[in-house]
């Protein structure tokens, strides 16, 4: 398990070679979350109630996004895909090392820091703003948002991987990772709430793994999901994670027996 | 049981063709025609444990690939591989902490942490004890004068003391197996020479065995009792290097130093003069005219120093491919 451990420390150290990129793109999270956050205070400007959502439930599920991005959507999976097409992942194969395992090390590194960072600029973002907020203190749904950012958190962390190993059979792995985060950022809520949606789009999208990675832990943690949704929502999610799971495993071995180290 | 042996092994790839140009660029949108490279074309070849066995060919010749099969990393076409009795490709735990390949012109060094850290990793996944890692350090890093370079970020370090903490990253759980593919590729002539005595040293310290290639005949010359010879995929020689030499040196090397200038007409009767710039003379003969070509020598001219000299390494080597290639 020490190596594990020591995998998350030495990327943390590997951070803080880069400490000015790293504030820069925290500077980036918090413009863009500034962004949001005064276009729908704007919109609530006069009004009480906009597409069903009041200022406070609009205004806290705007500032959780940059929770949500510590926690679920920090990765460094994308190193993946050119590891596999510079052929450094040769080093990893070399190593009595569990992959997948060291993957997780590494991006528990970068959640960690996010994580952090996003906690210190809430807090920030509240005592300065000081905005109407929804604070969810029911132990039930605390609880439920806990397991939906875990399950969100394995969602993404597959979905990123699996764009990665795109590097097997192609050198070109960015455009499906930039169309990807096209569709996060429309379809998995991380600029506004998809229930705003028409009712037949929005049913839709429930069926896609993308509104878990953001749009479901938020709507657990407003306490929004009826019974038989918060149901349907988790066979969902979990559903995508399995068959993830499983997609992974097959293009890892395939990807293997096609690779060619390239590099030297 | 042989440490490694390989019977029949291939490695095809498939590579896009595409001839230089914008059009050919636009049309490989719609079409890419492949070809198949055949990078190792059915090899076979045993080795024990301890032995130093130098890998030669020239480049594309397949040594690289056949390196990165025996380590695990790529999948045979076809043909079997085992090395100290597993399969390389299913890259099982114990298989993978019993050896080790370094490649000159790759890292595994974290960029922009000190070695010390990639050392302590290592350590952790090849499950080394506290004490055996800090006596295989200290060993390790006075052998190769780097104990004051650990804690310095390795993007920091010159190449030469990269290659050495590579080394050192590589060999810290011991490998029973050591796979060396240009280790000396991009040094200074006397940092390539300490890097030859530490890995003949290494040999010989821990039984290991090693399989290594090099451009550098020298490397070969030095270290390795043992050469398999291969191009375009096939293995053309394997046996002792002395034995090469026999096989394959089928000149002599005839220099001599003159007293006085003799006449180049009168050197070149003599036949097979390669080269003359008083006071000497260079003569390449095949084995059963150098005789006499001494003789008249020593007959005819006013001889001050005289050698006779098998062909250099380099040269004999040359000739092995030129002659596969006819």
């Amino acid at each position: 398990m020490r190596k594990y451990y020591l995998i998350f420390t030495n990327s943390l150290s590997e951070y803080f070679a880069y400490r000015l990129n790293f504030i820069l793109w925290r500077v980036r999270i918090v413009i863009s979350i500034l962004i949001t956050y005064f276009l729908w205070d704007s919109v609530f400007a006069g009004k009480s109630e906009v597409f069903g959502y009041s200022q406070a439930r609009m205004l806290t599920y705007v500032i959780l996004i940059t929770f949500l991005t510590g926690v679920v959507l920090s990765t460094q999976t994308h190193r993946v895909a050119s590891e596999i097409n510079l052929g450094e992942l040769s080093k990893f194969l070399l190593k009595p090392v569990n992959y997948f395992a060291f993957n997780l090390s590494r991006d528990l590194s970068d959640k960690f820091l996010n994580t952090t960072f996003s906690i210190v600029e809430i807090i920030l973002l509240v005592l300065i703003l000081r905005p109407p907020l929804v604070v969810q203190t029911n132990p039930y749904w605390l609880s439920l948002f806990a397991v939906a950012i875990i399950l969100a958190t394995i969602l993404f962390f597959e979905i990123s991987l699996i764009l990665s190993f795109i590097g097997f059979w192609s050198k070109e792995t960015w455009a499906p990772r930039f169309i990807f985060f096209i569709l996060i950022t429309f379809l998995a809520g991380t600029y506004f709430p998809l229930d705003i949606f028409p009712k037949p789009i929005y049913t839709l999208l429930q069926l896609l793994p993308f509104t878990y990675i953001v749009f479901f832990p938020l709507k657990i943690y407003l306490g929004e999901l009826n019974s038989p949704t918060l149901f349907m929502g988790l066979i969902v999610v979990f559903s995508w994670i399995i068959i993830f799971l499983f997609t992974i495993n097959y293009l890892w071995r395939a990807g293997l027996k096609i690779y060619t180290a390239e590099g030297s | 049981m042989a440490t490694i042996s390989v019977s029949h092994l291939k490695k095809y790839f498939k590579v896009y063709k595409r001839s230089s140009g914008i059009l050919p660029a636009f049309l490989s949108l719609i079409s890419r025609p492949t070809e198949t490279v055949r990078a190792v074309d059915d090899i076979s070849f045993n080795i024990e444990q301890g032995e130093l066995v130098g890998f030669i060919g020239p480049n594309g010749a397949g040594k690289t690939t056949t390196l990165k099969s025996l380590s695990g990393l790529l999948y045979p076409t076809s043909g079997e591989i085992k090395v100290l009795g597993f399969t390389p490709f299913e890259r099982k735990n114990e298989f993978l902490k019993q050896i080790s390949l370094v490649m000159g012109q790759k890292n595994q060094l974290w960029w922009d942490l000190p070695a010390m850290d990639t050392f302590r990793l290592n350590k952790e996944m090849y499950e080394v004890t506290d004490i055996e890692f800090e006596k295989t350090l200290k060993e390790l890093s006075s052998l190769l004068e780097v104990e004051n370079l650990i804690k310095i970020p390795t993007r920091q370090l010159s190449l030469g003391q990269r290659m050495k903490m590579e080394l050192i990253a590589a060999l810290i759980h011991k490998p029973k197996v050591l796979f060396l593919d240009e280790p000396t590729i991009g040094l200074d002539v006397v940092m390539q020479k300490k890097m030859r005595e530490f890995i003949k040293e290494y040999n010989l310290k821990y039984k290991s065995t090693v399989l290594l290639t090099s451009h550098y005949m020298i490397d070969v010359k030095h270290l390795c009792k043992r050469v398999i010879i291969i191009d375009r995929g096939k293995i053309i020689y394997d046996g002792l290097l002395s034995k090469l030499v026999e096989k394959y040196a089928d000149t002599k090397v005839i220099s001599a130093e003159f007293g006085e200038a003799p006449e180049l007409k009168e050197l070149k009767n003599l036949g097979y003069l390669k080269n003359f710039n008083y006071p000497r003379a260079v003569f390449n003969a095949p084995k059963p005219a150098a005789n006499k070509i001494v003789t008249k020598l020593l007959a005819k001219f006013q001889i001050e120093d005289l050698t006779i000299e098998e062909p250099d390494i380099e040269e004999i080597i040359r000739s092995v491919f030129s002659r596969s290639h006819a």
